[in-house]
C-alpha cells in the first residue's frame, strides 16, 4: 500500500527532477558559454526525465495537446514570441546604429575631431590599461568609454594596481595613476588623463620607428645599465617607456654622432673628452644637434668648453641654498617653483638638484639663438667656490638667484615655444637645416636611479619631458583641456540645515498633510 | 482614445483618494530628499548626477507598490470580469492603467523638482544634464511600471506582483556586475539588458537613442504581454 503511494508519486517527482537538469544545463551553458558535455549530460538526462514522465500519462497529455487551452495558448506564445523577436531586432540595430547629444554645456563628452581623426588611423586594437586605485579616476574612464564608443579598435581596463598586483607586476609599474597604451607591440606609459595626452600617447604608437637616443659613454657619465643607486637603469626605464630607443655612444670608436641620434645626452661627464670627441659635438650641434647636457662642479671642462661655444658658462662652485633645499642638506637644493616653458608647464612636482651648479647664458649666446632658464635657485642662495667652509664669501661667491637649468634654441620666425620673439634668424640662413636644440642642467645627479624612482619627486618627469622636447615630441597634437565649469556651492551652516531640512522633512511632510486632508474631507 | 483617458482618470482619481499615494509618495521624498541633500553639502557640486542615481534605486522600490494593485486587485474582487466584458478593448484597460500610475509617478518626480530650485538657487548647475537626467528617470519610471503592471496582471495577489517586480528590477539592475561571470557572447547580451548601463549616460547629460529605444522596448514589450496576459483569462 504503502509502496503502491511512493510509486504514484513517482512521475511527479520525476517532472521535477527532469525539470531541474534542465535548469542546471541552462545556468552551465551561462557561465561557459560552450555547448560541451556539461551542458548536453544534464539536459539530456532532463529532456528524458520530462519524456518519461509524459508518456506515463499519455491520455492526460493528449488532451492537454489538443484542448482548447492548448490552441489559444499555443497561439498566444506563438504571438509574445515574435513580438519580442522584433523588438530585440530593434535593439539590436539601434545599439549598433547610436546616435548621441551632449547636452553639458561645454560638451564635456565630446572628444575633438583630432581625437576622432587619429582613432580612424588604427590598424590594429590598441590596448588601454590605467591602473587606477577604484573609484579613483571617473574622469578617465568616461573619457575612454568615449574613445570606444568612437574606435571599437580600443580596448581598455581600469586595473586596481592594490587589488590586482599581478597585472601590476606584468606591466613593471612604477607608480599609482599609470596608463599603459599597448599598440602593435609597441608601449607608451602616460602620467596624465587628459584627452590630450591619451592621443598624444596613441599616436605616437602608431607614428613608425621609435626615435633613438644616444647617451655618451666613456668619461665617466651615468651608466644607463647600472642598477646601483647612482646608475642611469631608472632613466634608461623612463624613456623605452616614452617609446625611445636608448644606445651609449663611444665617440672615440664611432668617430660621429650617428646619422638617427635624435638627442645625444651627455648625462655629466667627470674627465676629459678627445680633441676628436669634442669636434664631432661641436659638429653636431653646429648642424642642428640636439642634446641634453648635464655639467656637475667638478665635471668636465671639455663640456664647459663646447658649452661656452652657445654662451652658456657652468659655474666653478656648489650651489648652495639654505632656503630651499633639504634639512641640514644646503648643498641639495629643492626645486618648486618653474618658468614657464614647454618643459616645466606642467610641472607640480618638486625635483632634487643634489651638488648643483649653475649655468648662466652670457651676452655671448649666439645670434638667431634664444636661451631660457628653466629654474633657479632663490634669491638667499650662493654659489660656493670653497666647500671646506659652507658659508658666503662676499666678492668670491655669486650671488642667488642661479639659473640652474636652461634651454637653447634655434629661433625663427613660427617658432611656437620656449622662444623670444623679438629675436630674427640670422639673415641668409639656410632656413631648411634642423633647428639646435639643448637642454642644459648644472646637475647629473637627478636623472640617477635613487631620485628617478621616488615618487614623490618630479625629476623623473623633468627628465622625461625635457627629452620631449629635445626630440620634439612635444605637442605632437594639441587638444586644449576643457576647462569644466566651476559647479561649486558652498554652503553656511544655516544653508545646510535648510537643504537638508526642506528637502527631506518639509516636502514629504506637506504631502502627507495634503494626503490627510483629503482622507479627512471624505470621512 | 477616449476609452482610454476614462479609464486612466477613473484610476488616478482611486489613487487619490486613497492614503497609499501620498504615503508612497512621502516616503519616496524622504529618501530622495536626504540622498539630495547628502550629496549637495559632501560634493559641493551644484549637479543632480548622483541623486540621479539614488532616485533610480528608490523608484526601483516604489514604482512596485504603485503597479501592484492595477490588475491585481480588479482580479481579486472580480471587477475585472465586468472590465473585460464592458465595450473596451483590452489594450485600453492596460494602456490606461498604465497611464494612470505614470501619471501619479510623474506628479511625485515632479515634487523632486524643487531640487533643481535650490541648485539654481545656490549655485550654477548646468541645464543639459538635468534635462537628460531627468528623461532617464521618466523613461526608467515608465519601465518599472510596465513589469509592474505584468505581474499585476499574472496574479490576484498584490504582495506577489510587487515582490516578484522587485526581484525582476534587481536582477535588471544587477545584470552588469553578474556578467563579468558569464562567458563573452552572453554578457554582451546580459551587459545589454542591464539597467546600469542604460542608466549611466542620461543623468551625465548624454542622450543615446540605444537608452532610449531600451527603454522604451521594455515598457511596449511588457504592455504586450499584459494585454495577451488579459486575453488568456477569456478561455482559461
Amino acid at each position: 500500500m504503502k509502496s503502491q503511494k511512493l510509486l504514484g508519486k513517482l512521475p511527479a517527482m520525476g517532472g521535477v527532477l527532469g525539470a531541474a537538469c534542465v535548469v542546471i544545463a541552462l545556468g552551465v551553458y551561462l557561465v561557459t558559454g560552450q555547448f560541451d558535455t556539461q551542458v548536453a549530460i544534464p539536459l539530456g538526462v532532463g529532456l528524458a526525465l520530462l519524456f518519461l514522465v509524459a508518456s506515463y500519462h499519455p491520455k492526460e497529455i493528449a488532451e492537454i495537446l489538443r484542448g482548447r487551452s492548448a490552441r489559444y495558448g499555443s497561439n498566444t506564445f506563438a504571438m509574445i514570441v515574435i513580438f519580442l523577436a522584433i523588438v530585440g531586432l530593434a535593439n539590436f540595430y539601434s545599439a549598433n546604429h547610436s546616435l548621441r547629444w551632449d547636452l553639458t554645456e561645454n560638451k564635456a563628452f565630446t572628444l575633438s575631431s583630432q581625437t576622432t581623426e587619429i582613432l580612424g588611423k588604427l590598424q590594429g586594437p590598441v590596448k588601454i590599461t590605467a591602473f587606477y586605485p577604484a573609484g579613483s579616476a571617473p574622469a578617465l574612464e568616461d573619457l575612454l568609454k568615449e574613445y570606444r564608443r568612437v574606435s571599437d579598435k580600443v580596448d581598455y581596463q581600469l586595473v586596481d594596481p592594490d587589488r590586482m598586483p599581478g597585472i601590476a607586476r606584468e606591466y613593471n609599474l612604477q607608480r599609482y595613476g599609470t596608463t599603459v597604451i599597448e599598440y602593435q607591440g609597441k608601449r607608451q606609459d602616460i602620467f596624465g588623463f587628459g584627452e590630450q595626452d591619451l592621443t598624444s600617447a596613441i599616436l605616437k604608437t602608431i607614428q613608425g620607428t621609435p626615435k633613438k637616443l644616444y647617451f655618451l659613454a666613456g668619461h665617466g657619465e651615468i651608466n644607463i645599465e647600472s642598477f646601483e643607486g647612482t646608475g642611469g637603469d631608472q632613466a634608461k626605464a623612463a624613456l623605452k617607456a616614452e617609446n625611445y630607443e636608448v644606445a651609449t655612444l663611444n665617440l672615440a670608436t664611432a668617430g660621429s654622432v650617428p646619422q638617427d641620434a635624435a638627442v645625444l645626452v651627455i648625462a655629466g661627464a667627470k674627465s676629459q673628452l678627445l680633441d676628436d670627441e669634442t669636434r664631432a659635438i661641436k659638429e653636431y650641434l653646429q648642424s642642428g644637434g640636439k642634446a641634453f647636457v648635464m655639467v656637475d662642479p667638478q665635471g668636465s671642462s671639455s663640456v664647459s668648453d663646447i658649452l661656452k661655444d652657445w654662451g652658456v658658462e657652468v659655474g666653478t662652485g656648489v650651489v648652495i641654498d639654505p632656503m630651499s633645499s633639504l634639512a641640514n642638506q644646503p648643498q641639495v637644493p629643492v626645486v618648486m617653483q618653474y618658468d614657464y616653458s614647454q618643459i616645466t608647464k606642467d610641472m607640480v612636482q618638486m625635483t632634487l638638484f643634489p651638488l648643483a651648479t649653475s649655468v648662466t647664458a652670457k651676452s655671448s649666446v649666439p645670434r638667431g639663438v634664444s636661451a631660457l632658464p628653466l629654474f633657479e635657485s632663490t634669491e638667499n642662495s650662493w654659489l660656493e667656490t670653497d666647500t671646506k667652509t659652507i658659508q658666503f664669501d662676499d666678492g668670491k661667491d655669486a650671488r642667488g638667484p642661479l639659473t640652474m637649468a636652461l634651454t637653447l634654441q634655434d629661433q625663427d620666425m613660427g617658432s611656437d615655444n620656449a622662444g623670444n620673439p623679438e629675436v630674427q634668424p640670422a639673415a641668409g640662413e639656410d632656413q631648411k637645416r634642423s633647428k639646435m636644440r639643448m637642454v642644459v642642467v648644472g646637475n647629473s645627479i637627478f636623472a640617477s636611479n635613487d631620485l628617478m624612482q621616488n615618487p614623490a619627486l618630479g625629476n623623473r618627469d623633468l627628465f622625461v619631458n625635457a627629452t620631449n622636447w629635445l626630440a620634439e615630441e612635444e605637442g605632437l597634437i594639441s587638444i586644449r583641456a576643457k576647462e569644466p565649469t566651476s559647479r561649486e556651492i558652498l554652503l553656511t551652516g544655516i544653508q545646510e540645515s535648510f537643504v537638508l531640512f526642506s528637502s527631506a522633512i518639509f516636502l514629504p511632510f506637506a504631502v502627507l498633510v495634503a494626503g490627510g486632508y483629503v482622507w479627512w474631507r471624505r470621512r | 482614445m477616449r476609452n482610454i483617458l476614462t479609464l486612466s482618470e477613473k484610476e488616478l482619481r482611486s489613487y487619490f483618494a486613497s492614503p497609499m499615494a501620498y504615503i508612497v509618495t512621502a516616503a519616496f521624498l524622504v529618501v530622495a530628499g536626504w540622498i539630495f541633500a547628502f550629496v549637495l553639502i559632501n560634493s559641493r557640486q551644484a549637479t543632480m548626477q548622483d541623486s540621479f542615481q539614488g532616485m533610480a534605486i528608490i523608484m526601483l522600490l516604489v514604482s512596485p507598490v504603485l503597479a501592484m494593485r492595477l490588475l491585481a486587485e480588479e482580479q481579486r474582487t472580480g471587477t475585472i470580469e465586468l472590465l473585460l466584458t464592458s465595450p473596451v478593448r483590452d489594450f485600453e484597460v492596460v494602456l490606461g492603467k498604465f497611464l494612470a500610475s505614470l501619471a501619479l509617478f510623474i506628479v511625485m518626480l515632479g515634487f523632486t523638482l524643487y531640487y533643481v530650485f535650490l541648485l539654481t538657487r545656490l549655485g550654477n548647475p548646468d541645464a543639459g544634464p538635468i534635462l537628460a537626467g531627468y528623461l532617464g528617470m521618466v523613461l526608467a519610471g515608465a519601465a518599472f511600471l510596465a513589469i509592474g503592471l505584468l505581474y499585476s496582471s499574472l496574479t490576484s495577489n498584490q504582495v506577489i506582483a510587487a515582490f516578484l517586480t522587485i526581484v525582476t528590477l534587481l536582477v535588471l539592475l544587477w545584470f552588469d556586475a553578474l556578467s563579468s561571470s558569464f562567458s563573452p557572447s552572453i554578457s554582451a547580451v546580459t551587459g545589454y539588458l542591464s539597467l546600469t548601463r542604460h542608466l549611466s549616460d542620461l543623468p551625465r547629460g548624454i542622450i543615446d537613442t540605444k537608452d532610449i529605444v531600451y527603454f522604451l522596448s521594455l515598457i511596449v514589450a511588457c504592455l504586450f504581454m499584459t494585454v495577451r496576459s488579459l486575453e488568456t483569462r477569456r478561455w482559461r
